[in-house]
């Protein structure tokens, strides 16, 4: 917790040098991706249980994410928020693997993100659509 | 053909072409960097590094080769992302300022606290890791440290903080690279708290204990080394200096001349007792004072011989008991010497000049100036290079110093003077008086020629109290007086206009104009 607030002051004091920066189209977009990011994971992983290289390749195809880098500290994070929890497995091409899934409270976590996500989308809906017209 | 390193990377271990070995850690340390103020970095890096490993596997197996190349970690950066893209929360511009420091980062080096081979914190493991030094060495330096000024504590809790613990496998293969700044020093700082926190738990107190006990096995092991060669050898010194100290005291303590005084001449030596007696006033003062004194000189002596002794036949001497013993005696010795001097040095405290005045009754325009044969020093002093002990002597009745001070200045009318000033000091102005009129004196007229004795004296009684004696012979403007060869013995400190020194002036005739003294 504390290191979260921590980290929102230093981005509040960074994004105050560099307001304009917000503005970015690609920024906006990389924004978007992340802010679901979270509900992308624990959806496949709610499928079954995964190591990163096939989230990875899941994710990739439907260009949510494109590079690895982005999806390990958020993994490492949900676990140590109880969300998540991971076995380890020997592995025959490198070294042993981390096969995540979720917790009772992570299925929880997951239902209350989709409905939010739902109730997003609709909202996003109506307002754009009523702009539309 | 390019130079290989060997690395492990998440547990295995790759031949990596040099470059690509560097690129490879440089990219390592920016995505730790743009992972930033995270408690769970530690294990976010090993993850990273794991699937690195992964794919490093796969492209040897695919390629058919042994060794990573610059290419193959380009792939895996490219496969990765760029560092910024694993700070997960941060905005753009962050990571834009993430990715700019990275490609900066070429010859950056770093420090790490190296936690594998830590006695403590890691500290000078990973400072000796950096340099190459054997960390035994820093050790022993910081211990000394903490034994000799309690700074060395200081210092490695803040090295403590501020240097990173090397964690991953790249980190502890690089042990060098990267800035301290703010961002990361409270992070450490956290990092350094969960450390302390750690070494209060069991297995954290273990370590400090075998840390403890393998400090003290290494000190002892070199200590060993350094009593054998450079103690024993310190304590031949000591026992030599000490030995030669002792026996100077006991000879000066038999023969009891041992009152030294410090001059441009070295040592010169007195009988203690007599001064003693005419200084501190009673013989008791002057037993009291003496023995004072031997203490003080005598307890260092012991200490250095208990030193050596115990560095040469490493003898358990009780230590304490010692030291309290030496140290009483010491500073009883020191009370002694305060109070004594503090009562003698009252009885300086007021001063007195008594001045009497000849009027030389001669027909002459030259007054001729002697000193008389010294009869209780020698004639041929060095002109006042003499110490204050060399001219002092003790008759049965009185005290007999050897300076009287001549000058000569301009006297007020046509008339030669003599004047004679005693002066001495006292508790109070009678006892000053009642000293400076006791002072004896004489000196012989004989028409022209006036003689001077090259000594005075002073009852015993009176004790010595500062008593001085200085001659002013005056002479009326435009008549000249002569000064002796023998004179050199008594004049003291004449002005004259070739600005000569006392020796220089004597064997000439001197004309007084204008207050001044011009040579004839």
């Amino acid at each position: 917790m504390y290191c979260k607030i921590l980290f929102y002051v230093h981005i509040f004091a960074m994004s105050r040098n560099n307001i304009t920066g917000i503005m970015d189209i690609e920024n906006a977009k990389a924004q978007m991706k992340k802010g679901v990011l979270e509900l992308c994971i624990l959806s496949i992983l709610n499928r079954q249980e995964s190591y990163p290289g096939d989230i990875i390749e899941e994710m990739k195809a439907s260009k949510i994410i494109l590079v690895e880098g982005t999806l390990y500290p958020l993994l490492t994070r949900l676990k140590n928020a109880g969300i998540l929890t991971y076995r380890w497995e020997e592995s025959t091409s490198g070294p042993p693997r981390k096969y995540y899934k979720l917790t009772p409270e992570g299925e929880e976590f997951l239902q209350e993100l989709l409905g939010a996500w739902q109730e997003l989308v609709s909202a996003v809906k109506t307002v754009s659509v009523k702009k539309l017209n | 053909m390019n130079k290989t390193i060997t690395a492990n990377v998440g547990g295995f271990v790759f031949n990596i072409e040099e470059q690509a070995y560097e690129s490879l850690s440089r990219y390592l340390a920016a995505v730790r960097r743009s992972l930033g103020a995270d408690e769970c970095v530690d294990e976010i890096m090993q993850d990273i590094e794991h699937r690195i490993a992964e794919l490093f596997r796969e492209f040897l197996q695919k390629e058919h080769k042994e060794v990573i190349g610059q290419q193959n970690v380009a792939e895996v950066i490219a496969i990765m992302g760029e560092p910024a893209a694993f700070a997960q929360e941060e905005s753009r511009t962050e990571n834009e300022q993430a990715s700019t420091t990275w490609s900066d980062e070429q010859t950056d080096k770093q420090f790490f606290r190296d936690s594998d081979n830590s006695m403590i914190g890691g500290v000078c493991s990973g400072i000796s890791a950096y340099f190459g030094w054997d960390p035994l060495f820093l050790r022993i330096l910081f211990v000394i440290l903490m034994i000799g000024f309690g700074s060395g504590l200081l210092l490695y809790v803040i090295l403590w903080i501020i240097i990173p613990e090397a964690k991953t496998t790249s980190e502890k293969l690089r042990m060098r690279g990267k800035k301290v700044d703010v961002e990361t020093i409270k992070q450490r700082f956290n990092d350094f708290k969960k450390d302390v926190e750690h070494l209060s738990t069991p297995e954290g107190k273990r370590k400090m204990r075998r840390a403890s006990s393998r400090m003290a096995d290494a000190m002892s092991e070199s200590a060993k080394n350094f009593y054998d060669i450079f103690g024993r050898a310190l304590g031949g010194v000591l026992l030599i200096l000490g030995l030669l100290f002792l026996i100077w005291l006991i000879k000066a303590t038999i023969s009891s001349s041992f009152m030294i005084s410090l001059s441009e001449q070295g040592i010169t030596a007195v009988n203690f007792e007599e001064f003693g007696n005419a200084f501190f006033g009673t013989s008791t003062r002057t037993n009291l004072v003496y023995f004072a004194v031997i203490g003080l000189i005598l307890m260092p002596i012991l200490g250095l011989l208990f030193a050596a002794v115990r560095l040469l036949f490493r003898i358990p001497f009780k230590t304490k008991a010692i030291g309290a013993v030496m140290g009483l005696i010491t500073s009883a010795c020191f009370i002694t010497l305060t109070v004594i001097g503090i009562q003698t040095g009252t009885d300086f405290a007021k001063e007195n000049s008594q001045v009497t005045t000849t009027i030389i009754q001669t027909n002459s325009d030259t007054l001729y100036l002697d000193s008389s044969s010294d009869i209780y020093f020698s004639d041929h002093f060095k002109h006042h290079d003499d110490t204050f002990f060399e001219l002092l002597k003790f008759e049965e009745k009185e005290i007999v110093y050897g300076y009287p001070l001549v000058d000569v200045e301009q006297s007020p009318d046509s008339n030669f003077r003599v004047n004679i000033n005693r002066e001495a000091r006292g508790s109070n102005q009678t006892e000053a008086i009642s000293r400076a009129k006791n002072i004896d004196y004489q000196f012989a007229v004989q028409d022209s020629l006036v003689t001077f004795n090259p000594w005075f004296s002073s009852p015993r009684a009176d004790l010595i109290r500062g008593q001085q004696l200085k001659v002013n012979i005056q002479i009326p403007n435009g008549k000249t007086i002569h000064l002796s060869q023998r004179s050199d013995r008594i004049i003291y400190d004449i002005q004259n206009e070739e600005d000569l020194s006392d020796e220089d002036m004597v064997g000439f005739y001197w004309t007084m104009k204008e207050k001044n003294l011009h040579r004839k």
